[in-house]
């Protein structure tokens, strides 16, 4: 049984022999998608550092 | 990527995912802190933005895996149903805990509580009308599903495509009824034992028909797209054996906390 266009079309692309990752196969929504996450998460971590500083040694408003 | 190997298992592409989930739960348990101190609910909002883009991606990327690069062999198939069997035991005992509260207190209610059960002033749910609805819901909804396993096994692309969209259909209307008798409730979760167990109870097994239904919706998604066929589709199984979990966890609630224990 011949597969779907599409569905033959994705293996082509995740297949293809190269260098990249899985999560970056997919072309350049994947890259952007990629990006903003580790975006996000470095926003987090630094909001996070930021928050034990106020909560540890920032002076109580009177 | 290799398709090419002398093993029959996966070793998988370093992934960044771990990494960004931890993060992301580490983001949102310190939204909490920061959300519970400072009254700002900013950061407990980002880390839940992060780890829902982190599940789909790497959810995302196993899907790929599996269908388009052909790397869920037999044996790594084996490996993925292990770890939803252990998922869902673990999901078992978690519930347990819930009845365990609720039978400590309701087979020996104290006399703080009127030494009766449903403690004085508790006005419960008549187990007759909404939630006998949602018991023919969810168990109409066992049949769906097992309706559309049975028609994917036969190579039946249509009527899974009917199986799949009626049971995740079914699983809104469940917690679509399920919202409203909360809002209608005449007791909150502080009003007493009574009401801490029946909304931690209710509550996380409705927070379970929400990740059934989007695990079937996400099926539902992949069927359409051709990722299933009659030999391969463990996704399918796995969130069709999710299903039947969350439907034998309401049976277990309907009897004993809305009949016998109201």
């Amino acid at each position: 049984m011949a597969l779907p266009d599409g569905l033959s079309n994705k293996m082509k692309v995740f297949q293809a022999v190269n260098e990249l990752p899985v999560f970056l196969k997919g072309g350049p929504a994947d890259k952007i998608l990629f990006g903003i996450t580790a975006g996000l998460c470095g926003l987090g971590i630094v909001s996070f550092v930021h928050l034990v500083y106020t909560m540890g040694f920032a002076k109580k408003k009177a | 990527m290799s398709t090419h190997s002398n093993h029959p298992f996966h070793l998988v592409d370093y992934s960044p995912w771990p990494l960004t989930g931890a993060i992301g739960a580490m983001t949102t348990v310190s939204g909490m802190v920061k959300w519970f101190h400072q009254y700002d609910i900013s950061l407990f909002v980002l880390g839940n933005i992060i780890t829902i883009l982190t599940v789909y991606q790497w959810w995302r990327d196993v899907s790929r895996e599996g269908t388009y690069q052909g790397l869920h062999t037999y044996a790594v198939t084996i490996g993925l149903r292990w770890g939803m069997i252990l998922f869902i035991l673990s999901e078992v005992l978690f519930f347990v805990s819930f009845f365990w509260a609720f039978f400590h207190s309701s087979l020996s209610p104290a006399i703080e509580l009127g030494a009766s059960w449903p403690p004085m002033g508790i006005i419960s749910f008549n187990p007759f009308q909404i939630p006998l609805l949602n018991t023919a819901i969810l168990l109409a909804s066992g049949v769906t599903v097992t309706w559309a396993h049975h028609s994917l096994m036969e190579n039946n692309h249509s009527q899974t495509t009917q199986g799949l969209f009626f049971t995740v259909l079914l699983g809104i209307y469940f917690t679509i009824l399920q919202a409203y008798e909360y809002i209608e409730a005449p007791f909150t979760i502080a009003d007493s034992i009574y009401g801490s167990t029946f909304f931690m109870a209710t509550g996380f097994h409705g927070i379970h028909v929400l990740i059934g239904t989007t695990f079937l919706l996400v099926c539902l998604l992949r069927h359409l797209n051709n990722h299933f066929s009659k030999n391969h589709h463990f996704g399918f199984e796995a969130a069709a054996w999710y299903w039947h979990f969350v439907d034998v966890v309401w049976l277990f609630l309907y009897i004993t906390i809305y009949w016998w224990g109201g």
